[in-house]
């Protein structure tokens, strides 16, 4: 797994304000495997992932004048992507075709999902199931819970960190966490029964 | 304190959901090249198309023909010369014409206000001549 380690993302923006265009082809390469990680995990869609990241930069960098420069650069980035999801998940029709693809997706990636050779056959599918079931309960929370989830438990983020991106209290993110854990908890363990 | 206890969620599955996640969104270099020249389709300077480059041509064609045109067409009548320059002339003619005067009285041999009695008494500027 390639995770991003470049600096850009701890650069605070007052040092990039300005993003001119020769410079924004770096803060792609440096932001793109990151955001397109969690939005996947957002959207559980790769083609959804792919356009929503692209469309995040070219968000980006078309608002780039409008960067003050008050938080790194992948915050910002971040805040878009999230936007956009938000955006995305208010469209209805956008609901329909999810709902439709994700039945049909999840049972071929299901079927993918376990491999002939794995050492423990009975412990991997279950930690599969869990991992399946824990995204169809993601993929169910609000955007906010859904980003506060994915940025603290995929991303690894602080809690201030996330409050940051989301603009929001440390408070409110503990209480989306909480909420998000609890929806989670409540079902999974609705599958398991 | 680790987000998963202080949540009292298992760690197995948030783990293996993590693990699950960023396998899926493992992707080769090409996928990221594309991607990558997807955004820059946008954010990049764009160079001039094809028909820009016909379109220039066919500018600078018209431009051509309307100066050939213009130069077919033989030598303009001189334009009336702007006021000021006439004030000018008028000013130039003025002062040459002075001069002229003041040279004509340095080299006069009878002031201009004796000129009369000169034409009446043609000795009286003269008295050897007689």
């Amino acid at each position: 797994m390639t995770r991003s380690t470049t600096s850009i993302i701890d650069v605070p923006a007052r040092r990039a304000v300005g993003l001119e265009a020769a410079a924004f082809d770096g803060i792609v390469r440096a932001h793109q495997r990151r955001l397109y990680r969690l939005l996947l995990a957002m959207t559980r869609n790769p083609d959804e992932a792919d356009s929503l990241t692209q469309e995040t930069f070219v968000r980006a960098f078309e608002h780039r004048d409008a960067f003050r420069g008050d938080c790194a650069v992948g915050t910002w980035l971040t805040r878009i992507a999230i936007n956009l999801v938000r955006d995305r998940t208010r469209s209805s029709l956008w609901r329909f075709w999810q709902s439709l693809f994700r039945r049909d997706g999840d049972a071929a990636a299901e079927a993918e999902q376990v491999p002939d050779d794995a050492p423990d056959p009975a412990r991997a599918l279950l930690a599969r199931e869990d991992a399946r079931a824990i995204g169809e309960a993601v993929a169910r929370l609000s955007v906010r819970q859904r980003a506060a989830f994915t940025l603290r438990y995929l991303e690894e983020q602080s809690v201030a960190q996330i409050a940051e991106t989301l603009g929001c209290e440390v408070g409110t993110v503990k209480s989306h966490l909480a909420r998000a854990v609890a929806s989670i908890r409540r079902e999974v363990g609705h599958e398991r029964s | 304190m680790n987000g998963r206890e202080e949540q009292g969620q298992p760690a197995r599955g948030l783990d293996a959901w993590a693990i699950e996640v960023r396998e899926g969104a493992a992707r080769d270099d090409a996928f990221w090249a594309r991607q990558s020249a997807e955004i820059g389709r946008h954010t990049r300077p764009r160079s001039v198309p094809a028909w820009g480059w016909v379109a220039a041509l066919g500018t600078a064609s018209l431009a051509a023909t309307a100066l050939a045109i213009l130069m077919t067409r033989g030598p303009q009548p001189v334009p009336a010369p702007a006021p000021m320059l006439a004030v000018a002339a008028v000013v130039a003619t003025g002062d040459d014409q002075w001069l002229m005067d003041v040279e004509k009285a340095v080299l006069r041999e009878v002031p201009l206000a004796f000129e009369p009695v000169d034409f009446l008494l043609p000795g009286a500027r003269d008295p050897d001549a007689e």
